[in-house]
């Protein structure tokens, strides 16, 4: 039996405990990294982030590396110890016919408890299994050089070092990762049966496991009929007039610690609020849709928003943008038009009659709400151009969720966007583990440079339990069920998330030499991050097709380069804000 | 004074038929109670609908679609049919999921969705479930009758009635579907 270890910018094959070729560096700056790597484990983390590695173990038998107790002492420094040390095992997915790799992450206690013919899993027994480790750097650790040895029975110890930089990482990140999903699914596909604190403790995990990895999760509380998930809105009593919200308090304590941050204490992530939150407010709730185009639709619209407005501020939750959002799709039967993703003209007109009744509900709650974000967030790629840079719908959004081509090929959509102090993401990028395994930091590097505020990871991010065994790009948390553990298990792509956000933050604080770090290494000049708008943008949206938007490409000057140019971009940053 | 006899509208369940109410406790008779009272809550829908603005709410170039998003409806005349919609849903106790199908000339054989309430109708329909072939039920609805299915289980129905616009034209099929107690 033998033990290597292995930096975090490689995925390997079960098959053969060998690195998956296209993750291979094909530059010398950066085969010097892993070189030197394997060499001397070096570890450079600023203050504020996670310090990672993997422990590669060939066995001498195949089995489930359930007797493997990889071991990692505490890392200790000049004045303080790093405490917390978080191994996972990987677990296998196949991501092709005949190929397989790591995805899943698997606490190991959990893993190791977890029933014999569940730890064989599809892949069967097997010589060769990775372990991950995660080490965070509290923001108040003192600078300086912190010694850790990783400890497999059998094999020799391994030092590992780990160099706190007297940085610190900006407690929010510059670059939100958003893993939108759909809240009923958590309780119907990924852990039916839960009830209760036991589902309430589980709906948790995910929250922090996201937040764990500075990416955040964002529920869809309603479907497309407007129904929405049991639990995410209050109850509310009365009609027209006299329709309140009967009760705060089942709402105000499952969601109140994301609010407040307090479910977020000791994470990795920073203990703050979480960053964006959709609303359960649509066609059909809290108004009745029943009576809507009549007054008291719009009445009881505005006033429970501005109940919200009022209650939110109460209770100090004004950190948040609590988005309006409309998902609803007119293909699907219910309502009469695209609030999500609209085409046609006609459907745009709408959207001014809900502003006015946020506005109208802003003025209903007066100064007791006036703090309260709320956010009118809109999904758009057809009619973006057009609207974008409208006089009437233009200042109508406080968010814009553009399709990643769109985005990239309407250059003045983004800085229309910004003239207005609106929110801009894409959506979007991140493929699944078949990809190479830095695309996510790829992906957090370009919305930095190309100066979006975030991105959809996915449209759906929360896989089913299948997708363990068979990952895709659907799926950046997994459901830990299997295992006998009703939790949201991590995977390599979301600490991939966590790394380019790092990333981001580190270029930020850079500034334009940040740009210019990263225009210099991915070889290109400013205009090379956008495309060129193409004239059918500009088209009556009716007119448009699939076609075109398969017909157009989006610019990604950071694509078909080295694979670690991620992690280059990373330690020369570094390098350059320890110069300064 | 009495409504003119052609302008009354037909009477599908037995008289004295409640919307609201206990059901019998022996299974046929339940089903059997509960089918009469999906009929008259469809009599009912005949007075809430505006089946005109049901036949015309679907625009024509929702059948000339470049791309998935190019279903469209006449917004008024859509929301007229979903307020009746989501109030019809509300007038019995038995909670039915309620929907509108249409025939699709340009696919004989297949009936489509025009508008559910709050949910699919879940014995025929459900997420992307639509155009779907026509069950015999329907069918029967289509050619001017209500008729009603149970589902193969045994443990929900669905009752069909034809929807007549103003020149007395069967010009879509009401359905209401509600798993039996």
């Amino acid at each position: 039996m033998h033990a290597t270890l292995c930096s975090d910018r490689l995925r390997t094959r079960p098959e053969a405990g060998e690195p998956i070729r296209r993750d291979l560096p094909t530059t010398p700056a950066a085969q010097a990294l892993e070189t030197g790597f394997s060499e001397s484990p070096l570890l450079r983390t600023p203050r504020g982030g996670v310090a990672s590695f993997q422990v590669l173990v060939t066995a001498d038998a195949p089995g489930d590396g359930a007797d493997l107790s990889v071991r990692v002492a505490p890392f200790a420094g000049p004045a303080a110890t790093l405490d917390r040390v978080d191994v996972c095992y990987e677990w296998p997915c196949r991501i092709a016919e005949e190929e397989w790799t790591y995805e899943a992450l698997v606490p190991l206690a959990v893993y190791q408890a977890a029933p014999a013919e569940v730890r064989r899993g599809p892949f069967g027994p097997r010589r060769h299994h990775a372990f991950w480790v995660d080490v965070p750097v509290p923001r108040d650790t003192p600078p300086g050089t912190y010694h850790g040895t990783v400890e497999v029975p059998g094999c020799e110890p391994r030092s590992v070092t780990i160099e706190v930089l007297p940085l610190t990482l900006p407690l929010v990140p510059r670059v939100t990762v958003d893993l939108n999903s759909y809240s009923e699914a958590l309780h119907t596909q990924h852990h039916p049966g839960l009830t209760g604190p036991d589902q309430i403790a589980c709906e948790r995990s995910y929250y922090r496991e996201a937040h764990d990895h500075r990416a955040v999760l964002h529920y869809l509380p309603y479907d497309h009929a407007g129904n929405v998930t049991a639990g995410y809105a209050p109850p509310l009593t009365g009609r027209g007039r006299s329709l309140r919200v009967a009760d705060w308090s089942a709402y105000d304590a499952r969601f109140g610690p994301l609010f407040d941050g307090s479910a977020f204490a000791s994470s990795p992530g920073g203990r703050r609020p979480i960053p964006h939150w959709y609303l359960p407010f649509n066609y059909d709730w809290p108004a009745d849709f029943a009576h809507f185009g009549a007054r008291g639709y719009d009445l009881e619209f505005a006033q429970i928003m501005a109940e919200f407005r009022r209650h939110f501020q109460a209770r100090g939750w004004t950190q948040t943008a609590f988005e309006l959002f409309f998902n609803h799709k007119k293909r699907y039967r219910f309502f009469p038009w695209d609030g999500d993703e609209r085409k046609h003209a006609v459907d745009r007109a709408h959207f001014l009659h809900f502003r006015s009744l946020l506005d109208r509900a802003a003025a209903l709650a007066g100064p007791e709400g006036a703090k309260t974000r709320i956010v009118n967030r809109t999904d758009i790629s057809w009619s973006y151009a057009q609207d974008v840079t409208d006089d009437r719908l233009g200042p109508v959004f406080d968010m814009w969720v553009v399709n990643s081509g769109n985005f990239a090929w309407t250059r003045f959509g983004l800085e229309a966007i910004r003239a207005r102090g609106q929110i801009a993401w894409w959506y979007g990028g991140i493929g699944g583990p078949e990809r190479p395994t830095m695309d996510p930091d790829r992906q957090v590097i370009l919305c930095w440079r190309r100066g979006a505020d975030g991105f959809l990871a996915s449209w759906l991010n929360m896989a089913v339990d299948a997708m363990l065994d068979q990952a895709s790009e659907l799926s950046m948390l997994y459901p830990g069920r299997r295992f006998g553990w009703d939790r949201a298990l991590g995977s390599l792509r979301l600490c991939r998330v966590r790394r380019g956000t790092e990333t981001a933050d580190l270029l930020e604080m850079l500034g334009p030499r940040g740009r210019a770090l990263v225009d210099e290494l991915a070889g290109a000049s400013d205009d090379d991050w956008w495309t060129p708008t193409p004239d059918w943008v500009f088209y009556p949206t009716e007119t448009m097709s699939n076609e075109m938007y398969r017909r157009q490409r989006a610019a990604n000057p950071l694509a078909a380069r080295d694979p670690h140019l991620p992690a280059l971009i990373h330690e020369r940053a570094l390098d350059l804000l320890l110069r300064s | 004074m009495a409504a003119l006899p052609n302008r009354t509208y037909p009477q599908w369940a037995p008289p004295g038929t409640a919307l609201i109410g206990p059901l019998p406790e022996e299974e046929a008779a339940r089903r059997a109670a509960v089918e009469a009272r999906l009929l008259e809550l469809a009599r009912v829908a005949l007075a809430l609908l505006d089946v005109d603005a049901v036949r015309d709410c679907i625009l024509p170039a929702a059948r000339v679609e470049i791309s998935p998003d190019d279903f469209g409806y006449d917004i008024d005349l859509c929301n007229t049919v979903r307020r009746s919609l989501l109030r019809l849903e509300r007038l019995s106790d038995l909670a039915p999921e309620v929907a509108i199908w249409r025939l699709r000339p340009d696919k004989p054989g297949l009936a489509d969705l025009v508008l559910a309430g709050t949910e699919y109708t879940h014995q025929f329909s459900g997420w992307e479930k639509f155009p779907i072939p026509i069950p015999p039920a329907m069918q029967t609805a289509f050619e001017g009758r209500p008729a009603s299915v149970s589902s193969a289980d045994g443990r929900s129905l669905s009752v069909f009635a034809p929807l007549r616009d103003s020149l007395d034209d069967v010009v879509a099929v009401l359905e209401l579907y509600t798993a039996l107690p």
